[in-house]
């Protein structure tokens, strides 16, 4: 599933197909390679098999959100130093982060706004 | 000296020596000649001492004048001496007596001498004066007092029962007593006349009886037995007291009791008073019930209250606790803590309390209310989950919306016709005002839900004022508005710059949207009294008289809005004033209807914090 160009590999997880594919032409077109899931358990696995280079995750993903996600990645050694960017339609930010105890490397709320999304990304791959 | 007691014969002088009576002779020069045995223990002295003046020396010095002339005008109207009069002994002691005197005259009218006797009335006169005393005492009180016989007629009525009553002696006087008893009371005067046969004495505590007007009126009755000399029974007296006042004042105070639990039930609400000083509680019946515990009885422990509270919130129950019974403690506090109820559900109570006006000085005491909250935090937080939702479910859509109109802007512009770039620009701009909404609603629910938080950091007024007119000059334009900016160059205090903004573009949109076209919006940025104020004024509309207080209401929206179909949501105004009330600056709107309106927003000058390098 892997595909593009050679400034590293990005996973991108979302249960919203269409937002999945967005972000894909955005980063493919600013020449990232993109992995894609369509739920939490996928991108956990694929997270822990590829290690890339920033993984963008859904806060509302079904089977494991965002932030569960991110909780597992940072118990495993392997995982621990792989920048997450959580991307939430939701509101409560700070209760999702005091619930989960995990602080993500970035935070992006829907909608985006793609220059600002993509300044985030190029800062947390640099 | 010839006749008298002295020469009298001896029988006669054994009868005046033996009468209990003080018996004395006088000559005709007033001194005397003899006095009997019972005269001397009267006046306490020794028959020697009476001879000549010596009679006159026992007379009280207060009442010799009196007797003078009762002798005197006795003589002169050829009578008896009679008086009443004192008697002072040689002891101290003094003696009231009745004096009497006679004139003994010889054959040819001459005075041979004066006969006199002496009578003690002392006993006499202390009984009068006794009498005299308890009489006006009858009369004087306020109480009723009544005397009836044994057939429970009345015989007796003092002034006190006339105005409890309202039957005059007269009246009263002669009836029977059951003329003040209830009919569903005769039982009570059976019960008592029985008791007064037997000569024991009855109190009836609180009872009714009948005015003369026929309304009842509460009093308290002593019933007593009279008895005559011998001992037995031949009446009763009664002291009723009028006990209305004391009665009314009962039942109101029950009536307000009753009233305060009962609204207490109703509303949820418990109170409770705690001395510090014994470490005592007092509970109202729904503060118990608040925290499921049977109404009455002892307060429970500290420990027993503990055991009942959620975990989590011990801590803060028992640290208030602790912080009221510190010496010298006077603070308000208020917080929620959650109460396990026997069924196994949690119930939320808000708990309340200060220092209580002192009861007695040096007595210090807290007072506060323990109200049932469970359904109104509920609701709150049904409330905040809906507009969460509600914010997410929008917002997921509005993602690919925007994401993918800005996609079509960008990479296929050179594809589209003129025609198919306008309707993209219309999806983007339209997609962004949704977007709008949608940040609005979840401010609002961030500052109904007490989250809502500023970044504190430096805000130029002047410029942020100067970009929200350059932004909103297009839109004015289109409608022919003038837009006129007045500010100094700089104008830097502490807050949250993009807030600020949020607050200057907001109130400018919304003068631009209520002003006809041609008309004038005009924003000043000045400094006074070492505020930073922003002053925003059209010619609009204006405001509706009696409407300005209501305008930063979430979702109110302004009459004349409705009536001029002017679009809106009713949510920006209260936007503003929560970003103004974040900033503790203040808003006021001033307007008169068809003249236009201003908004004036006042910010503290506060210090903005020192810049930090952003490194990036």
């Amino acid at each position: 599933m892997t595909e593009g160009g050679d400034k590293g590999l990005v996973l991108v997880a979302d249960d919203e197909h269409d937002i999945v594919e967005l972000l894909s032409i955005l980063l493919r077109r600013e020449g990232y390679e993109v992995l894609t899931a369509s739920d939490g358990k996928q991108a956990l696995a694929l997270a822990q098999e590829h290690r890339p280079r920033l993984c963008i995750l859904d806060g509302t993903m079904p089977g494991m959100a965002g932030f569960e996600i991110l909780a597992t990645l940072r118990e495993d050694e392997r995982t621990a130093e792989v920048p997450v960017l959580i991307l939430t339609a939701t509101v409560n930010e700070e209760r999702e982060i005091r619930r989960h105890g995990v602080v993500p490397d970035g935070f992006v709320q829907k909608p985006f706004d793609s220059n600002n999304l993509l300044a985030e990304i190029s800062r947390l791959v640099r | 000296m010839t006749g008298g007691v002295r020469a009298a014969e001896p029988r006669f002088r054994a009868l005046a020596n033996s009468a209990p009576v003080g018996i004395y002779e006088l000559d005709s020069e007033g001194n005397c000649v003899y006095v009997n045995a019972h005269w001397c223990e009267l006046a306490g002295v020794e028959p020697e001492a009476a001879l000549g003046r010596g009679w006159m020396n026992v007379i009280h010095p207060d009442d010799l004048g009196l007797v003078v002339a009762e002798w005197t005008r006795a003589a002169e109207e050829n009578r008896g001496f009679l008086l009443e009069y004192r008697y002072l002994r040689p002891d101290g002691e003094i003696v009231w007596i009745v004096g009497r005197a006679a004139t003994v005259r010889g054959e040819d009218g001459e005075v041979l001498s004066y006969l006199g006797t002496a009578d003690d009335v002392t006993a006499r006169r202390d009984e009068e004066r006794e009498r005299q005393a308890l009489a006006a005492l009858v009369k004087a009180s306020t109480d009723a007092i009544i005397g009836k016989d044994l057939d429970g007629t009345i015989t007796s009525w003092n002034p006190g029962a006339e105005r409890i009553y309202g039957y005059s002696a007269e009246e009263a006087i002669g009836n029977p007593i059951e003329l003040l008893v209830p009919d569903d009371l005769t039982g009570e005067l059976e019960s008592i006349m029985a008791m007064i046969r037997k000569g024991e004495a009855v109190e009836t505590g609180e009872t009714q009886r009948i005015r003369k007007d026929g309304s009842r009126i509460d009093v308290s009755v002593t019933v007593s037995p009279v008895r005559d000399a011998s001992g037995s029974v031949i009446g009763a007296s009664t002291v009723a007291r009028d006990i209305s006042k004391r009665k009314l004042v009962e039942r109101q105070l029950d009536d307000e009791r009753r009233q305060l639990a009962e609204a207490q039930r109703l509303a949820k609400v418990g109170s409770w008073e705690f001395e510090p000083a014994s470490g005592r509680w007092r509970w109202s019946a729904q503060q118990f019930r608040n925290l499921d515990f049977e109404p009455g009885g002892e307060v429970p422990s500290l420990e027993a209250v503990l055991e009942r509270i959620h975990p989590d919130d011990r801590d803060q129950f028992r640290q208030h606790v602790m912080a009221m019974s510190r010496e010298g403690a006077a603070f308000d506090f208020v917080f929620d803590y959650r109460v396990m109820v026997s069924d196994g559900d949690l119930r939320t109570l808000e708990l309340r309390g200060g220092p209580a006006p002192d009861r007695a000085p040096g007595q210090r005491e807290f007072i506060g209310t323990t109200r049932d909250v469970t359904g109104e935090r509920d609701a709150e937080r049904l409330k905040d989950e809906f507009f969460s939702l509600v914010s997410h479910e929008l917002r997921t859509p509005l993602t690919s919306i925007i994401g993918y109109a800005e996609l079509l802007n960008e990479l296929e512009a050179q594809n589209l016709s003129e025609q198919g770039r306008r309707f993209v620009e219309v999806i983007d701009r339209n997609s962004r005002r949704e977007l709008n909404l949608v940040g609005d609603l979840l401010m609002l629910t961030r500052i109904s839900a007490g989250t809502f938080e500023i970044e504190f950091g430096r805000a130029d007024l002047a410029e942020i004022a100067a970009v929200a007119v350059e932004s909103a000059r297009p839109v004015a334009e289109k409608g022919g508005i003038e837009l006129v900016l007045e500010r100094p160059e700089t104008l830097v205090l502490g807050g949250d710059r993009h807030r600020l903004s949020q607050v200057a573009e907001n109130l400018l949109s919304n003068a631009i949207k209520f002003t006809p076209d041609g008309g004038r919006v005009t924003v000043t940025v000045t400094e006074a009294d070492g505020q930073a104020v922003l002053a925003i004024s059209d010619t609009g509309i204006g405001i509706v008289p009696g409407e300005a207080g209501r305008l930063f209401e979430p979702m109110y929206r302004a009459a004349d809005a409705e009536r001029h179909h002017i679009q809106g949501t009713g949510l920006g105004l209260a936007i503003v004033k929560a970003i103004v009330d974040a900033h503790e600056g203040t808003i006021e709107v001033e307007g008169e209807q068809g003249v236009g309106t201003t908004f004036t927003v006042r910010l503290p000058r506060r210090e903005p914090p020192r810049e930090t390098a952003v490194n990036d």
